[in-house]
């Protein structure tokens, strides 16, 4: 049982890049592809593939979301803050079509309207529901993994690990990790994103990463770029893992995953290192 | 904030067993040509008298040396290194002085104590003391501004040897080091935690030992002097393991890399990448610390916590910058130490003070905005406050 602590830290998000080179090849190429899939996702309300998007921007991010929902000819609404529906989103905004009647379901606490309107198949509706609202995880990736620790196995389609920064092939967090119904959302929204989209996003879900969560901090490491957010605070640490099988390019040398293994341990497997440890052995047994 | 330039990055001519460095330099491959006129921009742009560092920066040929010096010299007035001291000469000696170079040498002791510095067979490695001891005697003599960072482990500090440890630093006080900086030992490997690392009650005992020995030196200590200061809220000069460093951007260290890239303290570096810097500071490891019980790896409730913060992320429990120093009950006995004698001089330590929970509040409150204010900036706006009507 992942015993919880009674505390929550600033929201943030925070990049750590391994190299210059690989900042100046996937910083551009990361938000590029964040940018894609948000216009994808508005594209998709625009047209009446979704009725809505649900987001929680900080104050200062309102007024540019307002520019790219009314680029999409949609409206950005900013509704009341409810227990009974996401009582962890902090600024709950919906993004949506001016006649949808998803305001409406929001302000009757209709959940199930509202998350059939986000697009939800129900039974990440209803994960929604004891993830949320019964159990008050914050962090939707503590309801689709639950008690987790190790490797996740599942489609990559379903690799949310990237979400905070906006890469995701599933626009939900799914009720687990080899959810059908979310795998079939994923995969329409790529048959819908231009082809060289759907190509990038699904490499880079594809690289070996790991999440890490302890006492309200979140470290994903990739190979190129370790990221850290804020998370439900945890007593001890969570550790999650996708092998992955892309390794990017610029991807750094590392003592351990999800970094590209070294050639050879240039000291600490050395004959003379051993050496080492063996006289400090020796002293200490006859000082 | 100390600035540390590094030419040739990790590369040693030793190889410390428990050198924090080890994750990276096990990976590294032969540094590039070091690019001096970029170097010399980024020191430029940084604006802030440097150290120059290593790995052992005295790798560097001896007129690249002294092209850099040259320029610390005339810029700031003074220059800086950090050397394992092994391959000092008398060229460098007078070079020393003509750059006004104060030197830092990293020695745990003479003969075994300093084993734990080795260099591949123990010939060789016994060699290399004496030429470290050497070098320091002739700075001594040549009145060279001498520190020393001075590590405890089993090999110098166990209960039978911290005697002969203790004698060896009053003999350098009597020789005019200036002073020593000392260290617990930063477990990042567990072979070498096995085999190196002191227990709680026998990093205590060293430290006590050392505490006692300070009042006979002439030269300060400055673990003992920074825990006092932290105590009594001046900590405008502290060492930056007590000032809520963020293992993100390492703010007290920012490290000038051959190519003139800028880089992280190494002591966090736990996975042997050389990470570049965030592009902003945090101070979480604080708040989420302050607010993290202690059974659990954090800080929660701790009288000590203004003072301490935790200490180096580098040194977290389970190599994790979001636990607590793996040192903490060492350091907790020595603040209640410490308290004590501060009480009994008449003064207030923080840490029994009306004013704590005021400043926490504060303190955390600025964390949580992204700032990381001085408990002495912070004392004195309190003071006013109360002054003012």
């Amino acid at each position: 049982m992942i015993a919880r602590l009674d505390f929550h830290l600033p929201r943030f998000r925070r990049w750590l890049w391994v190299s210059a080179e690989a900042r100046a090849h996937w910083e551009p190429r990361l938000a590029s592809l964040a940018a894609g899939l948000e216009t994808l996702a508005l594209e998709a309300v625009a047209s009446k593939a979704g009725a809505a998007r649900l987001v929680d921007p900080t104050p200062a991010e309102v007024s540019a979301l307002r520019e790219r929902a009314r680029a999409h000819g949609l409206v950005a609404l900013r509704m009341p803050r409810r227990e009974d529906l996401a009582p962890h989103v902090q600024n709950p905004t919906l993004l949506t079509r001016a006649d949808a009647d998803v305001p409406g379901s929001w302000h009757r606490g209709d959940l199930d309207a509202v998350l059939a309107a986000l697009g939800l198949p129900p039974c990440c509706a209803a994960a929604w529901r004891r993830t949320h609202v019964e159990a008050r995880w914050r962090d939707g990736a503590w309801g689709t993994h639950g008690e987790l620790q190790g490797e996740v196995e599942g489609p990559a389609l379903l690799n949310r690990m990237l979400a905070p920064i906006g890469v995701h092939a599933c626009a939900h967090d799914p009720c687990g990790p080899r959810c059908e119904a979310s795998v079939d959302r994923a995969r329409g929204r790529l048959d819908r994103a231009p082809a060289e989209l759907a190509e990038h996003l699904e490499q880079v879900l594809d690289w070996p990463m790991e999440w890490n969560a302890l006492h309200g901090v979140v470290e994903l490491r990739t190979p190129v770029v370790k990221l850290s957010w804020d998370t439900d605070p945890c007593a001890s640490a969570v550790v999650r893992r996708r092998p992955g099988r892309v390794m990017p390019e610029h991807a750094a040398v590392g003592q351990r995953f999800p970094y590209r293994d070294p050639n050879h341990h240039k000291l600490l497997h050395s004959v003379g290192w051993r050496r080492g440890l063996a006289h400090a052995e020796a002293s200490g047994e006859s000082p | 904030m100390s600035v540390e330039l590094r030419p040739l990055g990790v590369e040693c001519n030793l190889a410390c067993q428990y050198c924090y460095q080890n994750p990276q330099r096990d990976l590294a491959s032969r540094p590039p040509p070091y690019d001096m006129d970029a170097m010399l921009a980024t020191l430029e742009a940084e604006g802030q008298p440097f150290a120059l560092f290593g790995g052992e920066p005295l790798l560097v040929p001896l007129p690249d040396l002294e092209r850099i010096w040259a320029y610390g010299l005339e810029r700031f007035g003074q220059n800086r290194i950090q050397s394992n001291g092994a391959l000092i000469e008398a060229a460098h000696v007078e070079a020393f002085l003509r750059y006004r170079v104060r030197v830092g040498l990293s020695i745990d002791g003479p003969g075994e104590l300093n084993d734990a510095r080795w260099a591949g067979t123990l010939e060789r490695t016994r060699a290399r003391t004496e030429a470290s001891l050497t070098a320091l005697r002739q700075l001594c003599e040549a009145e060279v501004p001498t520190s020393l960072i001075l590590t405890l482990h089993r090999q110098n500090a166990s209960p039978e040897r911290l005697p002969r440890l203790l004698t060896w630093v009053r003999e350098l006080d009597a020789m005019g080091l200036l002073g020593a900086r000392l260290h617990l030992l930063e477990v990042d490997d567990a072979a070498v935690g096995a085999r190196y690392a002191l227990d709680t009650a026998e990093n205590l005992a060293a430290l006590e030992a050392f505490a006692a020995l300070e009042n006979e030196l002439r030269m300060g200590l400055d673990v003992f002097g920074d825990m006092r200061t932290m105590l009594l809220g001046e900590d405008e000069r502290a060492s930056c393991v007590w000032r809520s460093c963020d293992p993100y951007t390492t703010a007290a260290v920012r490290s000038v890399e051959g190519r003139g890239e800028l880089s992280n303290c190494g002591r966090t570096n736990k996975e042997g990448v050389d990470f570049g810097k965030a592009d902003a500071p945090a101070y979480l490891r604080s708040l989420l610390l302050y607010q993290t019980p202690q059974a659990h790896g954090g800080c929660q409730g701790c009288r000590f916590f203004t003072a301490c913060r935790g200490h180096c992320p580098g040194t977290g429990i389970d190599g994790d910058w979001r636990n607590r120093s793996e040192h903490c009950e060492v350091y907790f006995a020595l603040f209640e130490r410490l308290e004590a004698e501060l009480i009994a001089k008449g003064e207030e330590p923080l840490s029994r003070s009306p004013l704590r929970p005021a400043i926490e509040a504060r303190l955390t409150r600025a964390w949580a905005r992204g700032e990381n204010p001085s408990l002495a900036q912070l004392r004195r706006r309190l003071a006013r406050e109360e002054s003012s009507p």
